[in-house]
């Protein structure tokens, strides 16, 4: 798909879920207007997660086929990712202080566990522009990304398995305990924001392609001269 | 306590944040495809 349809794809579903969020699904009993945030805060935090996982799934074909387009894709879903966490993070925390009156609440597995994840992260790239021999550097990061990648299920799971939590489970394999209206809602939400971070993850890889091509020729220019 | 306010806050910030680092990225991708076409013409 090319660069505008999947702009205009992620505007008509955004927009499409707007007016589901907002026009549609039912006020939540419990939480009233403050739910609303769950349609934005949720999607983007499985959006998030997936993208670690992914980009370590990509630092691991890099590994196997030496391949440095691979690495650069790593490199690009990480920091698309990273905008994704902090939103993650400043959404989470307008919840739980409308929810739960607080910033932050620090024994809240879900909350600490996504920070720690976004912590581990904000490393990559002080690792991997420490390192100057492009090879090496596509090499060392590809290693970071498999492994932060396959720490991130691995938490994920811990927290789940954790007894004490507070968060609600709104997501299992049953489908939660939402109802048809609002899971449709939250269906499209998700699928928008999958688009947005495709979109945005598109954008920034023509862009650095386009600096590694510049960067070749200049190269080439140099070396003609 | 209203929940208006954070409400508003969260969606206007995500997609301040979206619409700024998207603009941002075309940006730069759209001068430095210029480049690259400025250089192919010589």
């Amino acid at each position: 798909m090319r660069t505008r349809a999947l702009i205009a794809a992620t505007a008509a579903t955004a927009a499409v879920a707007l007016a589901l969020i907002f026009l549609y699904a039912p006020l939540d009993a419990d939480q009233g207007l403050s739910q609303k945030i769950f349609y934005l805060h949720v999607p983007m935090a499985i959006v998030t997660l997936f993208g670690f996982v992914a980009a370590g799934l990509m630092g691991l074909r890099h590994l196997q086929t030496r391949d440095r387009s691979w690495d650069l894709r790593s490199y690009v879903t990480i920091h698309v990712s990273l905008v994704f966490a902090v939103a993650v993070l400043g959404t989470g925390s307008l919840w739980a202080r409308v929810s739960w009156g607080h910033w932050w609440v620090w024994n809240e597995p879900m909350l600490v566990s996504f920070l720690i994840v976004f912590l581990l992260y904000c490393c990559y790239q002080p690792l991997r522009f420490s390192i100057e021999d492009p090879d090496r550097q596509a090499r060392y990061a590809s290693v970071f990304a498999i492994t932060a990648g396959a720490f991130v299920p691995l938490n994920f799971l811990a927290v789940r398995l954790a007894q004490a939590y507070t968060h609600p489970r709104v997501l299992s394999a049953t489908g939660g305990h939402m109802p048809g209206s609002m899971r449709l809602t939250f269906v499209v939400a998700l699928v928008a924001v999958a688009l947005l971070f495709l979109t945005l993850r598109r954008v920034e890889l023509e862009s650095k392609r386009a600096a590694i091509e510049l960067r070749r020729r200049w190269r080439l220019a140099e070396a003609a001269r | 306590m209203s929940a208006v306010p954070y409400v508003v806050g969260a969606y206007a910030g995500v997609a301040c944040l979206f619409v700024l680092w998207g603009s941002i990225m075309m940006r730069h991708a759209r001068r430095r495809r210029r480049e690259l076409d400025r250089l192919e013409q010589r």
